[in-house]
């Protein structure tokens, strides 16, 4: 069982890695976590994202949670903001695109362009 | 929602907009019975809105027309024979008190309840949060989590950092299990 005792030494390392940190900030990712997201998975996407971003030691991007987005019909949703504030969003975000945001968007610098909220609404819209 | 972790989740996120500072989650876990309270210090509500909430055509956000988080509570409560009850007074705070009679063939799993305090924990508000649950096995050791503790450990560093984060989703898997 983990003990808060535990935690103190877990602090000091990232106390370092904050003063150490030169880049000022790196991708935020903010998942969208009102009673729509909840109801559509947001919950085990945000996890999965804390995980992903902790075993790639990627140390500059940020995990975060929000209320209500607007888009109840295509959550859960994800919003990824880079250094300069632009903003991307994901819509229908399950755990298996976790990975494949991470590895191509946060790590490769390219936007995973089918699970943009566009690309998955005009979808919607051809079906109707 | 499919389990009682995600109602708590959603219900205790309440909070959040109602710009508390503290919010306290309490469950109790029988064999007959889970019982849950959820209570924050938050803006609270007058007798007109208490009237409204339980009613899914009342909310006061302005993304969508309905509010939903609150009337599903009830009816996933209701539906086993139990109880939700909502308290509140202005400015001073709001308390939900929540049963589910768990011998009903309509009581839904408790789910996974750690992941929920995980979430509601690391919330981007600043708000604290107090979480104890006592379960059905006697031998399960109660748990308990105070934000407020680990706040004062922490020292300045946030939350939101990676490290502190999955360690923080670890921890509280462990004391639950
Ligand atoms: N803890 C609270 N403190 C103050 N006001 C609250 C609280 N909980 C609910 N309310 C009021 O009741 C309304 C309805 O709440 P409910 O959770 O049912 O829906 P919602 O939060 O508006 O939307 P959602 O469907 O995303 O949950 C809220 O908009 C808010 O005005
Ligand atoms: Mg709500």
């Amino acid at each position: 069982m983990k003990t808060l005792e535990e935690l103190k030494k877990i602090r000091e390392e990232a106390a370092n890695k904050i003063n150490l940190r030169t880049a000022k900030n790196g991708y935020r990712i903010v998942v969208g976590m009102a009673t729509c997201g909840i109801t559509a998975g947001a919950r085990p996407v945000l996890a999965a994202f804390v995980d992903q971003v902790a075993a790639k030691h990627l140390d500059n991007v940020t995990v975060t949670q929000v209320g209500c987005i607007g888009e109840c019909a295509v959550e859960p949703i994800v919003e990824v903001y880079d250094t300069e504030g632009n903003r991307t969003i994901y819509a229908e975000v399950h755990e298996p695109d976790v990975e494949t945001i991470i590895n191509e968007h946060i790590m490769g610098g390219k936007v995973v362009i089918e699970k943009t909220i566009e690309v998955i609404k005009s979808k919607k819209e051809e079906v109707l | 929602m499919v389990d009682l972790s995600l109602h708590i989740l959603d219900v205790a996120s309440n909070a959040f907009k109602a710009n508390a500072t503290l919010v306290k989650i309490d469950i109790e876990e029988k064999e007959e019975y889970i019982h849950i309270t959820i209570e924050d210090n938050g803006c609270g509500m007058n007798e007109e809105e208490l009237k409204k909430v339980t009613n899914p055509f009342f909310t006061s956000r302005t993304t969508r027309k309905v509010g939903l988080g609150i009337p599903l509570f009830k009816q996933t409560c209701e539906q086993t024979g139990g109880s939700l009850t909502i308290t509140s007074e202005v400015n001073v705070g709001t308390c939900i008190d929540a049963w589910m009679n768990m011998h009903s063939i309509d009581a839904i799993p408790l789910g996974d309840i750690g992941e929920s305090i995980f979430v509601l924990v690391t919330n981007p508000y600043d708000v604290d949060v107090v979480a104890t649950i006592r379960f059905k096995e006697q031998e399960k050791v109660q748990f308990k989590l105070d934000t407020r503790e680990i706040k004062i450990i922490l020292d300045g560093v946030p939350f939101s950092e990676p490290t502190i984060m999955v360690w923080l989703k670890e921890y509280i898997k462990s004391n639950l299990s």
